[in-house]
């Protein structure tokens, strides 16, 4: 009996190391893509950012810590019913008291970066799909700015002013004058794109964005359905555990549970942004909307769950000897 | 456990590489763009784009390769009663392997890799260029210029040969240029040719008679014997063209002394240019004295040293063309000059390095502003050469001295000695790491970004994205080796049991494995990037070096660590 009472222990611990390591990396980026023009990195910054990283990542890192906690439970002998009981509990507690608790100590959202953060005098940056490079950048007001497009003859164009601004993620450069045009896209200054994720990477960090927006709004607005969307995705990432005990062959167990974890973001970004709206639009009724993800979420559990009961091995050694 | 892990991991990973391969190669297959490339470059724009592919993501696949091949590695039972061998024998070959593949994958990622993305480069450009000629062909073709066809043709072909539709066009537009009814042909002004009639030797015939009666004999030979050509049966072609002989030479003595005295002339006029500095209108005056005097060892002489004299200040374009198929450089944007007073941005298109450090540029754009904006000018210019410290942009035709191109000044003035003349800052080497977006980085070793990153800042590119690039560059090899050692030791963990085969559904499953590894490996090398970004642009690059570096010691070591605790029971 002591392997059931360890559980929750070693939940929190790997809780503390993933949020740890997934907040450091999301103010590092936070710093590198809005940030790193006003100069060196600083620990008040970091201080600052911490609370907001934490509370972003909250999510994603307690379904990696049920996926890590799934990796030890499969190698010991424990009933399966207890360990997802004792899983979903703690997971259930730790994912709403963490966020309950962290709410309050994240500040406003972050302003938008400058940008200064992206037009560094004398230095090409991309807006769009065209170059940019201004002579000097004071409080929004360019001068001398280069345009380069690639696409037009001739491809330069020099306007002697324009106003820049950067509002949800597109910097706009606006001239007035006998030249006036308009730039307009997403900034890119050759330096930040460093920060910039592959393609692959980026659909799986758009769609953890796509979660844990979701439920810090529902923690925001609608506390009832928080607590439900929590519940579901807790009960779905401990069902899917199920998948470890799938077939003969350790490894494939594993990397089914990792693929389906990823899987899981998916699926939650195409519900919230490709079905419930649909949902609300068939039914005129918003709350259903913005359950669909977490109702998809309870059936798929359900499912796995009566996969586990009706089909799979209660035990099923994940390898010879304990590694 | 009676084979050594490499025994089991050898043949694996020879099976990923070639499924992988072979599935990246099916892939740039069926992607082919046929509007990006040329359909004859569909092979070659295949093969390496595969290859490309294979060395973006060899990681995962190396790391699915290595962790199933791990936990494989039991499934022979071992001898009842025999000791297990101590671990570490079991898995020092594999190590030792992986230092070697390691290695083998620096070698390809720093030297094969960026060679291949820099001639996919190339074939995408010339593809762009050959489709230019193909559109310049065709419009001649339907505007009736044989000779312009034949040219633009003869430029495609170039790049690509066997294209049967371009040859049968070539053949049809030659025909019609040897015909001299055709558009183009030599002669009179068309106001004074007969009704044009492009075809037949009846046409040259009267073309000839036409002539005749003009008592223009030489022109009158010229159609005559054209007409022979097309049709030896001709007798009054012949007729005509024996006519023109006889008149021909029946020149008096007095008119060939005439003409001889009025050649010296000619040849004095045109030295007296070389003499003076015009080394074009020199040679012009050479060439034609050489057309009708192809003997004249002065003419032949002087129109050599003109030639030369002309290549000093500008170039001959269809140099320029030929060169322009040759791989090279795209896509080069920098500040050729910025300081308080003024900034001067430049665009090319594409540069050509030449063997001895001779380059040639393409599609050159340049302006020049000030602090306020105000464009001192702007220029285009569809042709360069590097010459010294600067381009020149004064392309002349071979043959006909109003196909000049200079050039265009589309804003400002500039002064007249310099109109056709660019200083540059940059040398070839640095222009090379100038090319806009990241395939220049790409395309570049980790040596060249370490001696050009102190002047590049300079030219507009900002230089800390130059040190990121270069350390995740070095971190790939260390990220190829730890993911090798944590994926052995992963999979060893996951291993089989000893004598169990592979499971059907496992083996249905197991295209899964290497997305998953690549979902990993992707957040393993994302992670480094942050890391790596945070520390160049925080901390500049020696901290950056110096803690990644320890970094990769660290995971290394925890890698070996996890390695080490595997048990081999």
């Amino acid at each position: 009996m002591k392997e059931p009472l360890k559980i929750p222990f070693v939940f929190l611990f790997l809780l503390v190391c993933t949020s740890i390591v997934c907040a450091v990396l999301d103010s590092v980026s936070a710093w590198g893509l809005s940030g790193s023009a006003g100069g060196r990195f600083t620990l008040l910054f970091a201080a600052q950012h911490l609370p907001r990283s934490l509370y972003d990542v909250l999510v994603p890192s307690v379904v990696l810590s049920i996926v890590l906690l799934g990796l030890r439970i499969a190698r010991r002998q424990i009933s399966r019913f207890l360990a997802f009981v004792i899983v979903l509990g703690v997971g259930y507690v730790v994912l709403v008291n963490g966020m309950l608790w962290i709410r309050p100590l994240v500040g406003a959202p972050p302003a938008a970066p400058s940008p200064r953060q992206f037009l560094a005098p004398s230095t090409f940056a991309r807006v769009g799909d065209r170059l940019v490079a201004v002579r000097s950048l004071t409080e929004g007001r360019a001068r001398a700015v280069l345009i380069y497009d690639a696409s037009t003859t001739p491809r330069f164009t020099v306007v002697p002013a324009a106003d820049a601004t950067v509002h949800a993620g597109t910097l706009t450069l606006t001239s007035e004058g006998p030249r006036a045009l308009t730039v307009s896209g997403a900034p890119d200054l050759t330096w930040t794109s460093v920060f910039a994720a592959d393609r692959f990477t980026e659909l799986f960090l758009r769609d953890i964005r796509t979660m844990s927006a979701d439920f810090q709004h529902l923690l925001a607005a609608a506390r009832g359905e928080f607590f439900v969307a929590a519940f579901a995705l807790v009960f779905l990432c401990t069902a899917s555990l199920m998948l470890l005990r799938l077939t003969r062959w350790p490894l494939i167990n594993v990397m089914l549970l990792g693929i389906a974890a990823r899987g899981w973001f998916s699926l939650y970004h195409f519900l919230a942004v490709s079905v419930a709206p649909q949902v609300s639009r068939a039914l005129t009724d918003s709350f259903a909307a913005r359950m669909a993800p977490s109702l998809a979420f309870l059936a798929l559990g359900v499912l796995f769950l009566l996969v586990d009961i009706l089909f799979l091995p209660p035990n099923r050694p994940g390898s010879e000897i304990s590694g | 456990m009676s084979r050594s892990l490499l025994s089991r991991i050898m043949p694996t990973l020879l099976a990923f590489y070639a499924i992988a391969a072979a599935a990246f190669f099916l892939y740039a297959v069926i992607t082919f763009s046929a509007t990006e490339y040329l359909s004859a470059m569909r092979w070659d724009v295949a093969l390496k784009r595969a290859f490309i592919l294979f060395m973006d993501y060899l990681i995962p696949v190396h790391a699915a390769a290595v962790a199933v091949a791990a936990s494989r590695s039991a499934e022979e039972k071992e001898a009842a009663g025999a000791p297990p061998r101590p671990f570490s024998r079991v898995v020092s070959s594999a190590v030792a392997a992986f230092l070697v593949l390691t290695a083998v994958y620096a070698v390809l990622a720093e030297g094969v890799a960026p060679r291949t993305r820099s001639r996919l480069a190339d074939l995408r450009y010339l593809s762009r260029v050959a489709s230019e000629y193909r559109r310049e062909a065709t419009a001649a073709m339907q505007g009736g210029d044989w000779a312009a066809a034949r040219e633009a043709i003869d430029r495609y072909l170039v790049v690509d040969p066997g294209n049967r539709q371009m040859i049968q066009n070539r053949l049809v537009a030659a025909s019609r240029v040897t015909r001299p009814g055709a558009a183009n042909a030599p002669g009179p002004s068309p106001a004074a040719v007969p009704a044009p009639d492009a075809a037949g030797a009846q046409a040259d015939v009267e073309k000839a008679r036409f002539y005749a009666g003009q008592s223009d004999w030489f022109s009158a030979h010229y159609y005559a014997q054209a007409a022979v050509a097309l049709d030896p049966r001709r007798a009054d072609a012949l007729q005509i063209a024996s006519q023109a002989e006889n008149e021909l030479a029946g020149l008096t003595r007095a008119q060939k002394d005439a003409a001889a005295a009025h050649l010296l002339t000619q040849k004095k006029d045109a030295l007296d240019r070389l003499e003076s500095g015009d080394a074009l209108g020199a040679y012009y005056a050479f060439l034609a004295l050489a057309q009708d005097n192809k003997n004249d060892a002065d003419v032949a002489r002087y129109l050599a040293e003109a030639a030369k004299e002309v290549q000093k200040e500008s170039f001959f374009t269809d140099e320029a063309r030929r060169v322009e198929l040759l791989p090279g450089t795209q896509g080069i944007l920098f500040f050729n000059r910025n300081d308080a007073e003024s900034t001067e941005a430049v665009s090319i298109a594409k540069m050509v390095e030449m063997p001895g450090g001779d380059a040639w540029f393409f599609d050159i754009e340049a302006v020049r502003y000030d602090a306020d904006g105000s464009v001192a000018w702007h220029f285009t210019a569809p042709y360069g050469r590097r010459e010294g410290e600067a381009i020149l942009m004064d392309a002349v035709d071979r043959t006909d001295a109003r196909n000049r191109v200079l050039p265009l000044l589309l804003e400002g003035t500039r002064p007249a000695a310099e109109r056709a003349i660019l200083r540059l800052q940059p040398s070839v080497e640095e222009l090379r790491a100038l090319s806009s977006g990241r395939t220049a980085l790409a395309g570049m070793s980790v040596p060249e970004m370490w001696r050009l990153r102190a002047r590049l800042g300079a030219y507009g590119l900002a230089r800390q994205s130059l040190n990121v690039e270069m350390s995740m560059r070095l971190v790939m090899p260390f990220a190829f080796l730890i993911l090798s050692v944590l994926c052995t030791a992963l999979g060893w963990s996951l291993r089989m049991r000893s004598g169990e085969r592979l499971p059907a559904l496992g083996v249905v499953l197991l295209p899964l494995l290497p997305v998953t590894m690549a979902v990993l490996s992707l957040l393993y090398l994302h992670a480094h990037r942050l890391i790596v970004g945070f520390l160049v642009i925080g901390f500049g690059l020696a901290t950056a070096m110096i803690v990644v570096a320890v970094l990769q010691v660290v995971l290394l070591a925890v890698a070996l660590a996890l390695l080490a605790g595997q048990s081999s029971r």
